[in-house]
């Protein structure tokens, strides 16, 4: 069952997923009645799904949520917020009780309470109960096995049966109290014996005793007990302990077992043989006489002793279990016990066969069909078949070639009444089928599970079968593709090795000619492993619906809590990034809209003041721009106030004063990405939390991306993401500076200029020049890294124009070099902590490339 | 080898009826919507269709009704599967064409005993 279980799970929260997504579109147009069709068949199909499943309080829950929405479908309920809430807390529930199935593969302990106190608060919405209880759930107070009965002695079991022979129900009342009840007041010994009509009870530890350091205030027991009581009056008496108790129906032959030595004495043997004839001709006083006589010269510790003594209690009761007696008198003989399977009606074996029963049933259903309609070739044709079937099945050829003959009638006299006529007498239960033999074998009172027994049509050719089983979409595990992934990515970087390997040939070897074939190798390589790289990057994409999904949900509970009437709009849902990405944005995003409707959409009557439409809106938008996935997130709230922001990050020492003065508006915006920056006037709920902005920008620069917000006073203000489609590869450039070679990612560079000399100005102590009408600082890059800087090669310097923080910086370097496809490896151990690098590669031919972080430097 | 068309919108239970069945001999072909289903009814020969009721697209009333339209599947036989058992389910299954029904979730010795029967082979 374990791959099954596997497959519920992610199916489960697609179905969560959607039905919430569903209920949040309710609210907004209660009225849309595809959208509750869409709800209900989604909550539907879960509890059809859970039903497979040993979880019954899970099955419950959303059953008596499909319940109300069955009634909201039927107009008999009308959606409001309230059972909106009420659903979608039952839901995040059964999200938690999926985890849970996932981790621990069933539910937590307290979850049947957990389960009623939901369904209660469900129930309040009235609904209707639906016309039959599914099996599932009809099937909640969970049968137990006879092993589960173990703890009890042979005479409580003689006892219960007695009870329940005579009409009672059994029920298994599982008590493990809590581990601290000592100090809740709570009795359980007490508790346990006092259980209404409690016929036996057995004491045990609930988790074997530690040898050493025993706690004797902590609780380590279990009470079983079995009672005949009604189980409304045992879930009274356990009331305030109700998700200690576990309640079980128990089948009465399961109270049967037998102990003791197995060898049976000749003299058995010859009783069963007398009893079974006895038991044949229902002579059960004889019987009873018999067994009574025998016990006294049987030794009282072999089985065949003790299923005596339960042949004797079942003889003796008002109505008795034949299959049980004649399962007992096997066991009286050989002394081995198998339990019967089936029921066994009084006079005939045949019914007990489950072949017998199933194939009456489906010929039940065959007549209601013809009974209740008038006459139609095609229902004729189709009971024809199943009944042909089922007869070709229990190899009954006598009774098909009459069936198709009363078919044929039918067929003649449009009408079902010949075939009706067969079906209500061709089937006599005392006939049986004789599917197995005629005559079952007395000592196995029932076959064996049909179920089990193979037919020869298993031999069959296994590769075919594979072939049906291939589905057309793979399930594969996140490990095997970020596995290929890293592969690809390791090829791209040696492919790299080529060139040099090329430039070797020529300059070392002399061999012009075989340097060209390497360099057109390396083409073909490059652009296979680059298409390959695009095939698996397009393996690992998800849509961003992913992310947004998340937060129709998350508006609507925060604006209800912040008294705010916000719509929540999304756009693009279907611009896809690679996963890595997805998983990161999370946070970020979550923060930014969090911000906008905490600070930037206004309360309804500061709206109304400022002549705005009452309900905000806050828009989530994605688009693919080149090889970057933009993320906007805006409001039309108050917008961010350059001066506000300005003062208070004088106030709170951010800038100086004479710095604020200087600040454009944008750049006093950007403040805020300052960390320990925190705008509202109050630390409110939500946002605020002394996380700033700050945070959003190193998560999203970690991705590799960047973050802009632009804001108008008044009119809202909007936060865009700009973040690479994949994070696996980088490209980076190869540059020369203080006698050395390192890498520069290619998402920092602007452009690349040689400036002649003579135009670097110094200003005090710093330099800049002038690109196209903007002065744009200079710093050189020999400097930042401590190193003496070389004499010039050229007469002008070259200058990295790079966009660090959303500032044009110019980085004097010696040279440009190659740029190149590479994996970023981060340092461990010991140099982990190191500043200015972002990490190490490997060049072509073998050297190691160190990756400036010049966010770090500058 | 019988032919089994199981059609059902639920991977889970799909999985379920293809497990119970492969083991009992079966050879299974799943459909996860009425649609699906109707279109691989026709292309391909079943002995047995076992058809959930409750699906996206098209459900499994209106895809047996289109079925029986079809006069090559008029003797096919086809097994509704209900959460519920009620009368009305059994009587709305019938008026679709449906031959027999069965009630989820199914335990797998009726389900493969159920299948057998219907199939005409040995139980």
């Amino acid at each position: 069952m374990k791959t099954l279980l596997e497959r519920f799970i992610p199916e489960a929260r697609d179905l969560i997923e959607s039905s919430s997504t569903g209920l949040l579109k309710l609210e907004r147009a209660p009225g849309d009645h595809d959208v509750v069709n869409e709800v209900f068949r989604a909550v539907h199909t879960l509890k059809g799904s859970s039903g497979l499943f040993p979880v019954p309080a899970l099955t419950r829950l959303v059953h008596v949520a499909e319940d109300l929405l069955g009634a909201v479908r039927s107009d008999e309920l009308a959606i409001d917020s309230e059972l909106i809430d009420a659903l979608l807390s039952a839901l995040d529930q059964v999200d938690r009780w999926v985890d849970s199935l996932e981790a621990q593969a069933g539910l937590p302990a307290n979850a049947d309470g957990v389960s009623n106190a939901l369904v209660d608060s469900l129930r309040r919405f009235g609904g209707r109960e639906s016309k039959a209880t599914p099996a599932a759930v009809a099937a909640a107070a969970a049968r137990v096995s006879g092993a589960a009965l173990d703890v009890f002695s042979e005479a409580e079991r003689i006892d219960v049966f007695r009870a329940a022979a005579s009409g009672a129900a059994v029920l298994l009342v599982d008590y493990t109290p809590a581990d601290n009840c000592f100090f809740c007041g709570t009795d359980p010994l007490a508790l346990a014996l006092e259980t209404p009509e409690v016929l036996a009870t057995a004491i045990t530890p609930a988790a074997p005793f530690p040898a050493a350091d025993y706690d004797p205030y902590v609780c380590n027991l279990r009470f079983q007990s079995l009672s005949v009581a009604p189980e409304a009056e045992i879930e009274h008496h356990f009331r305030y302990e109700r998700t200690q108790v576990a309640l079980a129906e128990v089948d009465p032959r399961d109270l049967v077992a037998i102990t003791g030595e197995g060898a049976a004495p000749p003299v058995c043997a010859d009783f069963a043989e007398d009893a079974r004839r006895l038991l044949d001709d229902g002579n059960l006083t004889l019987l009873a006489a018999r067994a009574k006589t025998l016990r006294a010269i049987v030794g009282a510790g072999l089985a065949s002793a003790c299923a005596l003594r339960w042949l004797d209690v079942i003889a003796s009761a008002r109505e008795p279990d034949l299959a049980l007696a004649r399962a007992l008198i096997a066991a009286v003989g050989k002394g081995i016990y198998v339990p019967p399977s089936g029921a066994e009606a009084p006079a005939a074996s045949a019914a007990s066969d489950p072949a017998f029963v199933c194939a009456l049933q489906i010929i039940e259903a065959q007549k209601r069909n013809l009974s209740r309609r008038a006459f139609s070739a095609s229902a004729l044709a189709g009971a024809r078949g199943v009944v042909d079937n089922v007869l070709a099945a229990v190899a009954r050829d006598d009774l098909r070639e009459k069936f198709v003959a009363a078919c044929d009638h039918c067929a003649a006299e449009q009408n079902f009444a010949p075939a009706l006529a067969f079906l209500e007498h061709a089937f006599e239960p005392e006939q049986g089928f004789s599917c197995a033999s005629n005559s079952p074998s007395p000592e196995t009172p029932a076959p064996p599970p049909v179920h089990e027994s193979q037919p020869p049509e298993r031999i069959a050719d296994p590769q075919a079968e594979t072939k049906k089983a291939a589905a057309r979409v793979l399930r594969v595990d996140q490990a095997k593709v970020d596995t290929l992934m890293n592969l690809i990515g390791e090829l791209i970087v040696s492919k790299n090795s080529l060139p040099f390997l090329a430039t070797r040939a020529e300059e070392v070897f002399g061999s012009r000619e075989m340097s060209r074939e390497i360099k057109d190798q390396y083409a073909v390589i490059d652009r296979l492993s680059q298409e390959m790289q695009a095939a698996i990057m397009q393996v690992r994409m998800l849509p961003i619906s992913d992310v947004f999904d998340r937060f129709p949900r998350l508006v609507r509970d925060l604006s209800r809590k912040l008294a705010k009437d916000i719509d929540l709009v999304i756009e693009g849902g279907d611009t896809s990034a690679d996963k890595n990405i997805i998983e990161a944005l999370n946070d970020p995003l979550l923060h930014i809209v969090r911000n906008a409707l905490d600070h930037g959409v206004e309360p309804p009557q500061d709206r109304a003041k400022a002549g705005k439409a009452p309900r905000g809106k806050i828009t989530l938008k994605a688009w693919q721009d080149s090889e970057s996935v933009v993320i906007e997130v805006s409001d039309d709230g108050r917008g961010i106030d350059p001066k506000k922001i300005a003062a208070s990050a004088v106030s709170k020492g951010v800038i100086s004063q004479a710095d604020a003065d200087r600040l454009s508006e944008q750049e006093a915006i950007n403040l805020i990405f300052r960390p320990g920056f925190s705008t509202a006037a109050q630390v409110s709920d939500l946002s605020g939390r002394g996380v700033g902005m700050d945070v959003v920008r190193t998560a999203v620069e970690k991705l590799g991306g960047r973050v802009s917000v632009s804001s108008r006073v008044g009119e809202g203000s909007s936060t865009r993401l700009v973040l690479p489609l994949s994070m696996v590869v980088t490209r980076i450039m190869i540059i020369e500076a203080a006698s050395g070679l390192y890498g520069v990612p290619m998402e920092l560079i602007v452009e690349t200029v040689r400036v002649e000399r003579e135009h670097i100005h110094r200003i005090q102590q710093a330099e800049a020049f002038i690109l196209r009408d903007r002065l744009i600082p200079v710093v050189r890059l020999a400097d930042l890294l401590r190193e003496p800087a070389r004499p010039l090669k050229h007469d002008a310097e070259a200058v990295l124009v790079c966009r660090i923080n959303g500032q044009t910086v110019g980085v004097v370097i010696d040279d440009f070099r190659v740029g190149m496809d590479v994996i970023v490896k981060p340092f461990e151990g010991i140099v982990a902590g190191a500043r200015g690098f972002s990490g190490t590669t490997l060049l072509g031919d073998g050297r190691v490339l160190l990756i400036l972080d010049l966010k770090e430097l500058i | 080898m019988k032919k089994v068309l199981v059609v059902e919108d639920s991977a889970t239970a799909r999985a379920f009826y293809r497990s119970t069945l492969e083991s009992a001999g079966f050879c299974v072909d799943e459909a996860a919507n009425g649609l699906e289903g109707l279109e691989r009814a026709m292309l391909d020969r079943y002995d047995l269709a076992i058809v959930d009721i409750n699906m996206p697209k098209m459900d499994g009333y209106a895809m047996t009704r289109e079925l029986r339209e079809n006069p090559d599947l008029l003797s096919l036989p086809v097994v509704m599967v209900t959460t519920e058992a009620g009368e009305q389910d059994e009587a709305k299954a019938f008026d679709c064409g449906a031959n027999y029904y069965i009630v989820k979730p199914a335990d797998p010795g009726d389900l493969t005993l159920t299948a057998r029967l219907l199939t005409g082979s040995r139980p």
